[in-house]
């Protein structure tokens, strides 16, 4: 083909998709009813249990109807930053439960006491509603929640004489001395094949600190406390595994293997990990058990992840947004929802309700009642990212704990809060 | 006797050189073995792989269907390995016997560099090859390595459930696409041909408005050229990230969020381009122009006869780069988009609503990444004989 009819045809087709792609009107059916648009990050199955949930609200509430419009995880807060700035906002949102500070101290988001939450607040779980508990109100309800806990290579285990042939008993070890103990014999590093694998990221070090009753950020909020007894001790056990047991891979390095990636090929026997996971982990044919995270001074513990819907002071209906929001996280919802989804519940009721086949879910339920606080800032992104480079230089041996979560108080406090 | 003695002495000096020159090519042939086996061997493995999964209908069990098929095939893709190695070698074997002795030498230097040009086609395309495989590897099978071969990355068990899905042909999308007109839209192929109308149309109209900014700070009087010009480098050294409040400001201000237009307008004056393309214009000789001018060229016709034939490689040099820029600008498409209506959601946005908070689908975003670097390598194809061109006239200077 000579230049001239690639350029031609190059053309014909370029004027072809402007008259196929340039409109960019939809029809958007409405009939009449009051649209709340309702911004989440959720994926295509949840999305499905979700449009159930919303049609039997719009039956009860036939005036209104929910809009869900699936924005990307990635760049959620960036998104919602910039639409709030021109009122564009959505009516109610989902969002990472580190971003509720953020959106409560810019004022965006509606306290949800003024809706009459004080009276069903103690039917969700205490660690996830604690994210949305900022200066004394709450301003975010949680709907959705995880935790890490302990995942083992079940066959690594037995190799290492840990656990019996029949056994399906979880044979994690309780505490972190016991843990060191058994560490030891999983630990083969001429096979390259450690006992433990760990990133170095604040919120995957969280059931370190909160298992030795560590907090990062003080109860109030006022001050940062990560210079705590209680905190250098956690640290340097940390830095223990890796430099005097030499029981984890150092994950944290940068350009290691990662934890996830080493789990599933048998480099490494035990990691913290997530439940969203499980599903992924069965179908690599692994054969892997969860246990508990092993106890420091005060026993078993782990942190919260997950997310916070709430509702932004933009929205003209917000007893409509606080009824969806309520009926969308009651008990009976929530059932159907974890039941569906395979996902931890975040309300007390659904507790009860909800039976898991899956013995690893179980386990996570479990795990979840002991989780931690979270530490609940303005901005979770730059405390990430102020103590994560002085936990590295404790774990590559630069500094001692007392002096990397001291240097890392200062700037902490510093920057982040009294600033 | 003497003479006798430097016969002998040239013959074995000959044998020497001659043994030397078939060992050298025995080893040649060796890598060139290793390398044909290992390589013939995946490419087979892959398409008996895309063939399994194929065939295969959408079910539950799917995956080890398509599995034990590829199992029942192992000897089709290692034989026909085995066949082309076998071929490849008797054909370069008689090539070689058939080059006459004084030539052999200049055959091994040709073929050491063959093999040297395969492994770095080998070293360029893996990655590549890596996100294919990874595309047909069912979810949770991603991260894995196969224990007895590392290197062998073609899944044992493939599925095209990423590719449905990415598509929206599987069972879940459809029913989900029967709720409304909105949901039907949602899919790849419209966020595939979004990207691809915003980053042509962004990149001509750079490079056309670029084109005549350098050709007058190249080639023309203006009153404080130098001083503009720096004035406009400087805004180079702000960081884009400064701009994009301000600038969303303005687009949601004229009306235009969730537009096409809103994607590409505030980027559409490019210092950078204006830069390069003047950069280049320099070296273009003004008696070039003059000769234009006396015979009656227009100022018009001076830009489009004279200038832009001349800088065309770095024209299309800069065309694709804009283009580059704005098939793959994630923050500020992710910012403009009205997520409402998707019609407005272009690729880098529609990629990353495969990521959850603590899970990517690895799978979903390769399959999608598979079609998502077509245009690219399309365009490279087209343009590559432009950038070696651009970088020999560039290193001409009058």
């Amino acid at each position: 083909m000579s230049e001239k009819k690639i350029m031609i045809f190059a053309v014909i087709a370029y004027i072809a998709l402007v008259f196929v792609c340039w409109d960019d009107s939809i029809a958007t059916s409405p009939d009449g009813r009051t649209i709340l648009t309702f911004w989440h990050t959720y994926n295509d199955q949840e999305e499905q249990v979700l449009r159930g949930i919303i049609k039997q609200w719009e039956d009860k509430n036939q005036s209104f109807t929910i809009r869900p419009v699936r924005i990307p995880f990635d760049g959620h807060k960036a998104k919602l930053r910039t639409a709030l700035t021109v009122g564009q906002g959505p009516d109610m949102a989902r969002v990472d439960w580190s971003f509720v500070c953020e959106l409560a101290r810019k004022n965006s988001v509606l306290d949800l006491d003024t809706l009459g939450f004080a009276k069903i607040r103690d039917q969700y779980l205490a660690a996830p509603l604690e994210t949305a508990y900022i200066d004394g109100k709450y301003y975010g309800i949680p709907d959705q929640s995880t935790c890490v806990a302990m995942f083992y290579n079940r066959q690594m285990f037995r190799d290492a004489g840990l656990l019996a042939e029949d056994s399906s008993a979880p044979m994690v070890p309780q505490t972190w001395e016991e843990f060191i103990e058994v560490g030891k014999k999983l630990t083969d590093k001429s096979k390259d094949q450690y006992a433990f694998a760990m990133t170095n990221t604040l919120w995957w070090n969280l059931p370190f600190f909160n298992s030795y009753g560590a907090r990062i950020i003080s109860e109030d909020g006022k001050t940062c406390v990560i210079d705590s007894e209680a905190a250098v001790q956690t640290l340097e056990m940390m830095a223990s595994l890796t430099n005097e047991h030499q029981i984890e891979a150092g994950a944290w390095r940068p350009g290691a293997i990662s934890p996830e990636q080493g789990f599933v090929n048998g480099k490494y026997a035990m990691i913290f990990m997530g439940p969203w996971n499980l599903a992924k982990f069965a179908n690599t044919k692994l054969d892997f058990g969860v246990g508990l995270i092993p106890g420091g001074s005060k026993g078993t513990s782990t942190n919260v992840g997950g997310t916070d819907v709430v509702i932004f002071k933009g929205t003209k209906y917000a007893t409509e947004c606080y009824d969806f929001l309520t009926f969308f996280t009651s008990a009976e919802n929530q059932k159907d929802w974890c039941t569906a989804l395979n996902q931890l519940p975040i309300n007390l009721g659904a507790y009860d309700l909800v039976s898991f086949e899956d013995p690893h879910l179980m386990m996570f339920m479990e795990q979840m009642k002991h989780a931690g606080p979270n530490p609940v800032v303005k901005d979770y992104s730059l405390l990430e990212d102020l103590v994560n480079p002085e936990v590295e230089a404790v774990l590559s041996g630069q500094k001692t704990a007392k002096e990397a979560l001291s240097a890392a108080q200062k700037k902490v406090q510093e920057r982040l809060i009294d600033f | 006797m003497s003479s006798d003695n430097a016969n002998i002495l040239e013959h074995h000096d000959r044998h020497t050189v001659k043994a030397q020159r078939v060992a050298l090519f025995i080893i040649l042939v060796g890598i060139m073995i290793s390398l044909s086996y290992v390589i013939s061997n995946q490419l087979f493995k892959f398409a008996v792989m895309a063939f399994s999964a194929y065939v295969t209908p959408e079910s539950e069990k799917a995956v080890a269907e398509a599995g034990q098929l590829m199992q029942s095939m192992t000897v089709v893709y290692n034989g026909l390995a085995v066949v082309l190695t076998i071929v490849l070698t008797i054909f370069v074997v008689r090539k070689f016997l058939a080059t006459e002795h004084v030539n052999r030498m200049a055959f091994i230097r040709r073929m050491t560099l063959y093999l040297a040009l395969t492994i770095g086609v080998v070293v360029v395309l893996f990655p590549f090859f890596w996100m294919l495989c990874t595309a047909f590897k069912p979810s949770g099978q991603e991260l894995v390595i196969s224990k007895t071969n590392p290197f062998d990355i073609v899944p044992s068990e493939p599925t095209l459930d990423n590719f449905r899905r990415v598509l929206k042909v599987d069972a879940a999308s459809k029913s989900m696409a029967s709720v409304d007109a909105i949901e039907q839209k949602k899919n790849f192929g419209t966020y595939f041909l979004n990207s691809l109308l915003v980053a042509t149309t962004a990149a001509f109209l750079v490079t056309f408005f670029a084109a005549m900014g350098a050709y007058v700070f190249s080639k023309k009087q203006l009153p404080y050229k130098q001083q503009i010009f720096m004035l406009l480098l400087a805004t180079m050294m702000i960081p884009g990230m400064m701009f994009m409040v301000p600038q969303f400001f303005m687009v949601c201000k004229m009306g235009l969020f969730g537009t096409k237009w809103a994607m590409f307008l505030p980027h559409l004056a490019s210092v950078f381009g204006i830069f390069m393309l003047k950069q280049f214009m320099d070296t273009i000789p003004d008696s070039l122009l003059e000769a234009a001018q006396i015979d009656g060229a227009s100022e018009w016709q001076v830009f489009t006869v004279v200038i832009v034939p001349l800088a065309l490689p770095i024209i299309m040099t800069l065309f694709l780069l804009t283009f580059l820029f704005h098939w793959s600008n994630f923050l500020w498409q992710l910012i403009v988009t009205n997520f409402e209506n998707p019609l407005s959601i272009t690729l880098p946005v529609g990629l990353a609503l495969f990521r959850g908070q603590y899970t990517s689908e690895l799978g979903l975003i390769m399959s999608a990444s598979c079609f998502s670097i077509v245009p690219i390598a399309v365009l490279f194809l087209f343009a590559q004989r432009y950038f070696i061109a651009g970088m020999t006239q560039g290193a001409v200077k009058e």
